[in-house]
Parts: structure tokens; sequence; C-alpha cells
């Protein structure tokens, strides 16, 4: 078990070289200079050559790349270009925010959604069924900053139920994260609702209804148990893409957070941040991967009979 | 089947329910807050990079400074110019020297006060930086000649120097706080100004508090928090709800919401800016002087204001900025006739038109008005292919890098002096990405700009008059409108105006009773 994580955790080295290095490349071709940019429209040629120059620019590619994979493994991940600040204060100060409200979106998603789709899958074509894929195809299709923005004009303005923008309390995180878990619940609830459906027509399903078990016990300790496994694979993945995607939600709610920062550094060109975050999410992204493929160890005997010893 | 049917629509019915109170006009929830006396939010839309006033140039940066720092002039939100760190000033003769008398007993953030050794230090060192090359482009060198008295050298004789003395790149620094601290020091500012930074969360809000020892007197407000919000919507929203007091940036879209809402009060100003369609005068179809008068021909200034502001703008004839005293009265460009534009094109070699690349960037300031510009191009037999570009790219290709043919640009100023919209704008010398994005390179303007160096008083006007009749003449761009300034507050809050140059000044700011 041990040797298979760290063997996971080795793996994901390459990957984020593998992310940063693509990054790099990226900022390398797309047309912009930097320094022209800090120093602005107007600035005289001489003035953005010697910034380059000491913002080390004009060296070779590979010298510039190697520079900074040597500097990030001891853990200097360099100054933005935009406000010459460490790169790591900058990522470091949003990423609790961002992370707490991917966290939080994705329990409401979970915690949701997978009952609701349960429920929908138990009483099949009945009233309750038809509501929740309604409900469902509306929460894929709205997209997300008009909920958002919807949320606000109705709670926060015509209820003055919740604050409007922010992060300040617990509170201001309620209208963000329901919006952020919308897209992923309406999947989740579907997934749930399709798996279940499948396992519940399954022979022992009938066995155990046979032998006179309890509806609720059958439901979710033998159904829902089956019916997890690819329902758990969309939350890793997903996990992945609310991490990057809340770029919208945070303009939105005036959050502070990963995506903003992103968006801010693709705009000014600031490479050594753009690539910080990047590696930051996609090294969060393949670590939920790892504990999903963990709880699957938990979820599903036949599993975990391939990682214990002892047991072939 | 029908129970499924009639299920199905009364499902849709629900839900339609829980829809609907989002829709239709937003009923105003202010929450009253009596013990806001005290403070202030102002929701601006970018985070300053830097509070070190020579490493910023961009204007949101600058807001941020006005609150904690001042300049030895200060320039009011009328334009007018007032004596702020200097009590007052004197220029030689020649118009090469200013001798400034330095305000005594004025205090620093950390209690220092001020001397004119810290004067002739934050001159001198925004001279140097590259950032700030705009402002400091006619200036030799700042000396100190006695303890109250410094003198400014400049390179050449030069009217609006006094002006550039009033921008952010210009503000007095602490000479002791930025030698014990030189990087940290863009974080950690000290200047004289009303507001002392207090705390900075970044990305997220900037807390100011006021300075007791202000030399003219504490501010009225003690507390200023900006709360950085990139979303314009979002920003009313805020407004509404009450959780912010004022708004600098406005859609047009938001503006009846604002001036429907009991609690809010809108101003509005013209912008010291124009907009302008750009030709490449060197390189490519446009080098052809009448090709583009045929062009200046086919523009229908109304039309466009129309289709990129609703209107809420004003057409601008002249090829300077409409709020200057500068700008020529009664000055009328090319009219609207496209017959005649159509014939000059035939004249000039293109009966049957030709294509044509129009690069625009891609935020719809610039892209909306180039897409109405593309068809009164056609309509004259040009046809124009729009190519967006992305702000870096576009800046790389058109404004400093001269390779496009047409485009869609804005010449806003920062001073209010004529010559930041003509000098870098139309002089050779200044191509090569230095300010002069139409690559103009003409003698005799050239002359005429050089003449608006010396020249003082109504006659320099006069210069200002020759110089938009020649780029008339001459189609270099073609001036089409202007847009206006737009600021939303709070009802209560006194002393707000939508500020021509961009600065609001919270100093001036108070809580009615």
């Amino acid at each position: 078990m041990f040797k298979y994580i760290s063997k996971r955790l080795l793996m994901m080295i390459p990957v984020l070289i593998g992310v940063a290095f693509i990054i790099f490349t990226i900022m390398d071709f797309t047309p912009g200079d930097p320094a022209r940019l800090i120093l602005g429209e107007y600035a005289a040629q001489e003035d953005i050559d010697a910034l380059r120059e000491e913002m080390g620019l004009n060296e070779n590619f590979f010298v510039r790349f190697g520079t900074y994979v040597k500097g990030a493994v001891t853990g200097d991940f360099g100054k933005s270009y935009r406000n010459n600040l460490p790169v790591s204060n900058e990522v470091g100060s949003r990423l609790p925010t961002t992370l707490k409200l991917t966290f939080l979106g994705m329990t409401l998603a979970v915690f949701i959604g997978i009952p609701i789709g349960v429920l929908s899958a138990v009483k099949q074509y009945t009233i309750i069924d038809n509501v929740t894929l309604i409900a469902a195809l509306l929460l894929t299709s709205i997209p997300g900053f008009w909920l958002g923005l919807m949320m606000i004009l109705f709670f926060s303005l015509r209820l003055d139920l919740l604050p409007a923008t922010g992060i300040d309390s617990m509170k201001h995180f309620i209208m963000p994260s329901i919006t952020l878990a919308a897209g992923t619940m309406a999947t989740l609830i579907r997934m749930t609702r399709s798996t279940m459906l499948e396992v519940i027509r399954q022979d022992y399903i009938r066995t155990a209804k046979a032998k006179g078990g309890n509806e609720k016990r059958i439901i979710f300790i033998h159904a829902l148990r089956n019916a997890l496994l690819p329902v758990i694979t969309l939350v890793g993945v997903n996990f992945g893409i609310l991490l990057g995607g809340a770029v919208v939600i945070e303009a939105v709610f005036a959050i502070p957070g990963l995506g903003t920062l992103m968006i801010g550094a693709v705009r000014a060109k600031d490479t050594p941040v753009l690539i910080a975050t990047v590696t930051c999410i996609a090294l969060i992204g393949g670590l939920i991967t790892l504990i999903v493929d963990i709880l699957y160890i938990f979820i599903d005997p036949r599993i975990k009979s391939q990682y214990v010893k002892g047991s072939r | 089947m029908k129970k499924k049917r009639v299920m199905l629509v009364l499902t849709w019915a629900l839900i339609a329910v829980f829809l609907l109170p989002g829709c239709g006009g937003s009923a105003n929830n202010g929450s009253g807050d009596a013990a806001k006396k005290d403070s202030l939010v102002y929701s601006i839309v970018g985070e300053a990079s830097s509070m070190d006033p020579v490493k910023a140039n961009d204007s949101e940066s600058q807001k941020y400074h006005y609150q904690i720092y001042d300049g030895l002039v200060r320039e009011e939100i009328d334009g007018k110019l007032v004596p702020a760190l200097a009590e007052s000033w004197t220029v030689s003769e020649d118009n090469k020297e200013i001798t400034f008398k330095i305000r005594p007993n004025v205090k620093f953030h950390n209690g220092d006060t001020l001397t004119a050794e810290d004067v002739v230090f934050s001159i001198n060192r925004s001279i140097a930086a590259p950032a700030t090359k705009k402002v400091t482009s006619s200036m030799e060198a700042a000396e100190k000649i006695d303890e109250s008295t410094v003198k400014l050298k400049l390179k050449f004789p030069f009217p609006a120097a006094i002006g550039c003395m009033s921008s952010g790149n210009m503000m007095i620094v602490s000479k002791k706080a930025v030698e014990a601290d030189p990087e940290g020091f863009a974080r950690n500012p000290v200047g004289t100004g009303p507001y002392m930074l207090k705390e900075w969360r970044s990305g997220d809000r900037v807390i100011f508090e006021s300075f007791a020892d202000y030399y003219r007197g504490e501010a009225a407000i003690k507390n200023v928090t900006y709360r950085i919000m990139s979303d314009n919507t979002t920003a009313v929203l805020s407004l509404e709800k009450g959780e912010t007091d004022l708004r600098d940036v406005l859609q047009i879209a938001d503006v009846p919401n604002v001036k429907a809402n009991q609690n809010l009060k809108y101003y509005e100003v013209e912008m010291p800016c124009y907009y302008l369609i750009s030709f490449n005068n060197e390189k490519g179809i446009f080098s052809n002087k009448k090709v583009r008068e045929a062009v200046s021909y086919a523009i229908d200034r109304e039309a466009v204001l129309l289709g990129a502001l609703n209107g809420e703008g004003e057409v601008v004839e002249a090829a300077m900025v409409p709020t200057l005293d500068a700008y020529p009265k009664d000055f009328k460009a090319n009219p609207y006739d496209p017959e005649k534009g159509k014939q000059i094109l035939a004249e000039a070699g293109y009966p049957n038109g030709f294509t044509v690349t129009f690069k625009t960037a891609e935020s719809a300031t610039y892209s909306k008005p180039s897409e109405i510009i593309q068809q009164q191009l056609k309509a004259i037999g040009i046809t124009a292919n729009i190519e967006k570009m992305e702000w870096a790219a576009w800046q790389a290709d058109c404004i400093a890098g001269g390779k496009y043919e047409i485009t869609f640009w804005a010449m806003p100023i920062t001073t209010s002096d004529p010559d930041f919209a003509t000098y870098a704008a139309f002089h050779s010398s200044m191509r090569n990405g230095n300010g002069n994005f139409a690559l103009c390179n003409l003698p005799e303007m050239d002359a005429l700009l050089e003449k608006s160096r010396i020249t003082t008083g109504t006659e320099r006007n006069e210069v200002f008059r020759q110089i938009c009749e020649l780029v008339k003449e001459e189609s270099i761009l073609i001036p089409v409108y202007n847009g206006r300034r737009r600021v939303a507050a709070h009802k209560d809050l006194l002393g707000v105006a939508a500020s021509p140059v961009n600065k609001l000044y919270c100093y001036d700011y108070s809580w009615a009773e």
C-alpha cells in the first residue's frame, strides 16, 4: 500500500515538470512583452531592453527554464513580473480561499447531489424523478455568472439575507459555493441516478430484498456502494475542474482566489506566477486523484485485494 | 401518459415560480448603516502593482497613490493646478528652469519633516526611473538651492512642465524610508498625503487610515477601504446593497439602474481623451495620402458614437482632446460623404476598392466601434477584415511595432496639457514605440510641435490649431468621438464629482449629517 502511494507521488513529479514546460513554452510563443506591459505603452525602447536584461528575459529558452526549475526545486518560485513580490506569497495568500471555496462547493455537490440521485433512481418516473431531472438540466445549462448574479439580486438585495461580495465570513461563502457546485451537482445527480438504476436491477439486490432486508439498508449499503465507483471518479475529476474553473465565480463575487490571479498573470504575461498557479492546481488535482484511487480500495473489496499483501 | 404530461407541466410551473423573482428590476434594499460616518468603501477595478510612485504608471495604481502622497503641485478635479508641497514657484525667462519654494512644517507618515532633500531625491529618482518617461522626458535634474528652495532644470523649454509635477509619477517620497528599504518601499510607502497605508490584502482590499498630522488638517473620513472588484455588474450590485459607497467605472447598461436607485447618486463628465482611427502612414496601402483622405469622408461619426456608446458621448472633429482649452473651436473635419470618398479612392488608383486587415483590441471599447467602421468602409469599397487581438499582442503589433494598416485607438492624457496629446503622437523622433503609433513623419509637423513647446499664452493655442489643421489635411489619423467618465456614489457622500482627470481625492469627501 505504501509502495503504491509513494510510487504515485513520485510519478507526479514528471507531470508537474511537464506542466511547467508547457506553460513556459506557450507564454514564450504568445506575442506580448512583460517588460513593455510593466513600463507602459509609451516607454522608450532602450528602457524596455534594459528591463528585459534585468529580468533575464533575453537568455536562451532552456537556460531560463532550467534556472526556473532549479529555483522551484529549492522552494524559490521567483518573483512576479508585475509587482516583484515572491510568487510563493502571492499564491500562498490566495490558495486557502480557493481551496475553501472548492471544498465547500464539492461537499455541497456531493451531499446534495448523491442523495437526490439515489432518491431519483428509487422513485423512478414519479414527480420527484421529473423534478430532479429538470432541475439537473437547468443547473447544467445555466451559466455560472448568471446564476451568481441572480442569487446576489435575490438573496442579497431583495431579501437582504446574505452578503453580496467578498470573503469576510462563512456567510460570504454560501452563495459562491452554491454557484460553483451547481454544474457538478447536476452531473452527480444524473450519474448517481443512472448507476443506481443499473445496480437496482441486479440479482443480488433482488436476493437481499427476498431475504427481507431493511429497505434503507439495501439501498444505501448494498446498492449505493456498488454504484459509487463511477461517481467517485467523477468527483475526483470535477474537483480539478472546479479548482481552475472558479474564475468566473471569483469575478462575480469579488473573491481573491487563484483563478483571478491566473487570468491577471496571463494578461500581464507574468510567467512565474502563471507557472506556479497552474502547477499548484495540477499538484492538488493529482493528489485528489490519488485519494480517490485509495478510496476505491475502501469501497470495493475486490480492488482492495489487489493491494493488500498476502491476499494473493 | 397524459398523467405524465400533466406532471411535467406542473413541474415546469414550479420551477418557473422560483425563477420569476429574479427577473425585473432590483428592489432597493440598501442597509442604512448609521455607524458608517467614519469609513468609506470604494470599489475599484484594479489592484495597484506597487505603491511606489516611480514604479507604476498605470492610472489604476495612481488612484491609490493620490491618497497617500502629495506632489509639489496638485491638479484639482477641474484641471486647475494649485500649490501643494510647493507654496509657490517661478519660471525662468527661457522656460527652462522652475524654482519651487517648499512648504515648511509638512510631516511624513513616519513623523519626519519634509525637507528640500526629500524633494530633490524624489524628483531625481523619478527622472532616472524607466517607467516614468512620459512625464519626465523634459526634465534634466533637480537641485537643492537652500533648505526651502529647489530648482528643477529642464532639457528644453517646456511650458507644460508644471503640469507634469502634479502627475502621480512625481509624488514626493521620504528619502530616508526609500534608502532604508528600496525593495520593500513598494509595499510600505511613506508619503505626506492625507492617508496612510494600513493593510494590503493581496487581491482583496487595501485599507487606508487618515494621517492625523496632514498639513491641510486631518481628513473627514478616517477609514478608507479600496475593495478590488473587477466585474462591473457585481460592483453596481454591491453599491445597491450598501456594501460599497463609491464606484468610478460604470457600464452604460448599469446607468439607468443607478439613476433609478434612491440611495445612489450618479455623476458624469467628459473624458480627457478622444477615440480615433489610426493609419500606418509609413508602410502599406495607407501610406498613400489620398487613400487616407478617402477614408476621412467615409466616417459617419454620429453613427459610430451611437453604436459604440449608445450616443453617450460627443463627436470629436479635431485631433485634440476636447476638454482642453487648446481644442480649436468650430473646427470641422471632412464631412460624411461616401460618394466623395469613393471618388477620391478611384483617383488614388483603387476604383474597385481593396481588401485590408483591420486589427483591433478584443475589448468591446475598441472592437465594437471597429465593426461599425468596417461597415462604413464597405460603403466606399474597402473590405476590412477585422482581426481581434489580445491586448498584449495588439499593443506589440500596433502601438509599438507599426505592424498594422488601420486600427482603432484612443488618445488619453493624464496631465492636462495639449503637449501630451500631440508631441509624442506626431513627432517623427517618437516613432519606434515611443508614442507615434501612426508613424507620422512630416518636417512641417515637427516644426509646429517644436514651436508649441516654446510658445506661451494664446499664441500656443493657435499653434495647436495649426497642428489640427495639418492632421486633417494629411489625414494622419481620424478623430471620431469621446466618451464620458461615470461615477456612482452613496447619496449621502458629499464632495463627489466625476473627475475628467480621473483623480478622486478621498480627502475631499465627507458624510452628510
